[in-house]
């Protein structure tokens, strides 16, 4: 009894410990980087004078969350004097006046319709499929060494009225 | 109140040790004499006075009841007058003196009230420890793992069969936790707290490496950094962009194994399996992430 008492006298609560494990953020950490891309390639390529009032336009075909990343980081930037206004376009052949098309891979089985129907347009056609640049596409991502990257077929592009700087050349990991 | 009675009874009982050894050290009794006093007065500053003399002798050095009063007065002046403060030397005298008083207590007279007084001590600098790690800031966070060591120093001596790894488990996620707060409050300011939530973890696995909840945080840790480390893209030059992808694939890359082993060790946990989705997802390993996708949805209907 005298010991219970004592206990008693003595007792003082214990403070628990707070442990929470961190919260996971699903990033599409591909789609940061090509939207990064897809801006410098707007500054570093030059476009026909025609081209170079109104918005800049970027349309993207697919490519997971590659639009909502432009939208969120890149819409209110500019090119020059021009606003960027990103487009997301669904499956289609009938694509309007934009400076630059981002094809993602679930459509790269209508690359050769895609850039043929775009023959001459002034859009810079960017990739991300396995011989991508053969099919008309300018820019094509790919992968080396888990790093994200990109090939250039200069001519694609010249052949558009589209000047491909020699920065963006210095950057490509291979250049056609 | 109930208490009141049996305290007496321990009071006299501590009295009537005192008074015959008068004759052999008279100021040495004297001294305990007052300062008992004193204490059951609740006048601790007096007893301080008289004890801390008591134990500055030749032979109160040695004097088990001596360190065991003065281990009580200081005890009762850390509760009494600075129960808040948890820089309180009081405390720490009062626990240094009760170790000894069973040090050189061959007897044990007083060992179960020193080991009381020392559990509700040893209990007061884990609380403390707790209330740094539960509202974590840059300037008191690295105290807590002092009070917890002080706590587990006292309690090893009282305890020294028990095992101490699931209390240190817990105690190292939750300085995890802390240090991860602090970094998530400024990342690029505070970015040695995030190294820091990750070394607890570590200690963690060197503990229980089948631990799933430091195996799982640190795989979210590297993945959630190099991942984050993205979002300056916009603020950056092109030519820095090899070197800040690199440095974001390399942390990503280091999330893998750990979140494999969480995996391992439970299958069915679903953030382990979103985890290794997304983990292989953003290092363009698109098979694998679909593999784990489709156990997402298997398990999810």
């Amino acid at each position: 009894m005298k010991n219970l008492l004592l206990v008693i006298a003595f007792l003082v609560s214990t403070v628990a410990y707070s442990q929470q494990v961190p919260e996971f953020e699903g990033k599409d950490t591909g789609a940061m980087v090509k939207a990064f891309y897809l801006y410098h390639f707007a500054k570093l390529v030059d476009w026909p004078d025609e081209y170079k009032k109104g918005n800049f336009v970027i349309s993207v075909m697919g490519g997971g969350s590659l639009h909502q990343e432009l939208v969120k980081k890149y819409n209110n930037k500019q090119i020059g004097s021009q606003q960027i206004e990103i487009r997301k376009l669904s499956k289609t052949l009938n694509i309007s006046q934009c400076h630059m098309l981002f094809i993602g891979s679930e459509y790269a089985a209508f690359l050769p319709q895609i850039t043929e129907s775009m023959k001459n347009m002034p859009t810079l056609i960017v990739g991300e499929a396995k011989g991508a640049l053969n099919k008309g596409v300018a820019v094509n991502f790919v992968v080396e060494d888990s790093n994200l990257q990109f090939e250039l077929d200069v001519a694609n592009a010249t052949q558009r009225n589209l000047y491909v700087g020699t920065t963006l050349k210095s950057l490509a990991i291979r250049v056609q | 109140m109930s208490n009141r009675p049996m305290i007496k009874m321990y009071y006299i009982s501590i009295l009537l040790l005192i008074f015959p050894l008068g004759i052999q050290a008279q100021s040495i009794d004297e001294l305990m004499q007052r300062a008992y006093l004193h204490y059951t007065e609740k006048q601790y500053d007096l007893a301080k006075v008289d004890i801390d003399e008591a134990v500055a002798s030749r032979k109160g050095i040695e004097n088990p009841m001596a360190w065991h009063i003065r281990g009580f007065v200081y005890k009762d002046m850390f509760i009494n007058k600075d129960s808040m403060n948890r820089y309180s030397e009081s405390r720490d005298i009062a626990v240094q003196s009760l170790q000894r008083s069973i040090f050189l207590d061959g007897e044990g007279k007083f060992y179960e009230m020193n080991q009381l007084a020392l559990k509700y001590l040893a209990t007061s600098y884990w609380n403390n420890a707790s209330e740094i790690i539960n509202s974590p800031n840059i300037h008191t966070v690295g105290e807590a793992t002092e009070y917890f060591e002080k706590f587990r120093a006292v309690y090893d001596q009282l305890n020294p069969d028990s095992s101490f790894v699931k209390r240190d488990v817990d105690f190292y996620l939750a300085l995890a936790t802390g240090n991860r707060r602090i970094y998530e409050s400024d990342r690029s300011a505070n970015e040695d707290y995030w190294l820091q939530s990750n070394n607890y973890l570590k200690k963690v696995l060197e503990l229980d490496p089948q631990n799933f909840d430091a195996n799982y945080s640190l795989g979210v840790s590297y993945y959630n950094k190099g991942a984050h480390s993205l979002e300056k893209l916009p603020e950056i030059e092109i030519f820095d962009l090899y070197r800040v992808q690199g440095e974001s694939i390399r942390s990503i890359q280091g999330a893998l194994p750990f979140m494999i082993k969480a995996y391992e060790i439970n299958p069915d946990r679903i953030e382990a399996i979103k985890g290794l989705k997304w983990i292989h997802f953003n290092l363009h390993q698109y098979e694998e992430s679909d593999k784990y996708n489709q156990q997402l949805n298997t398990l999810e209907k």
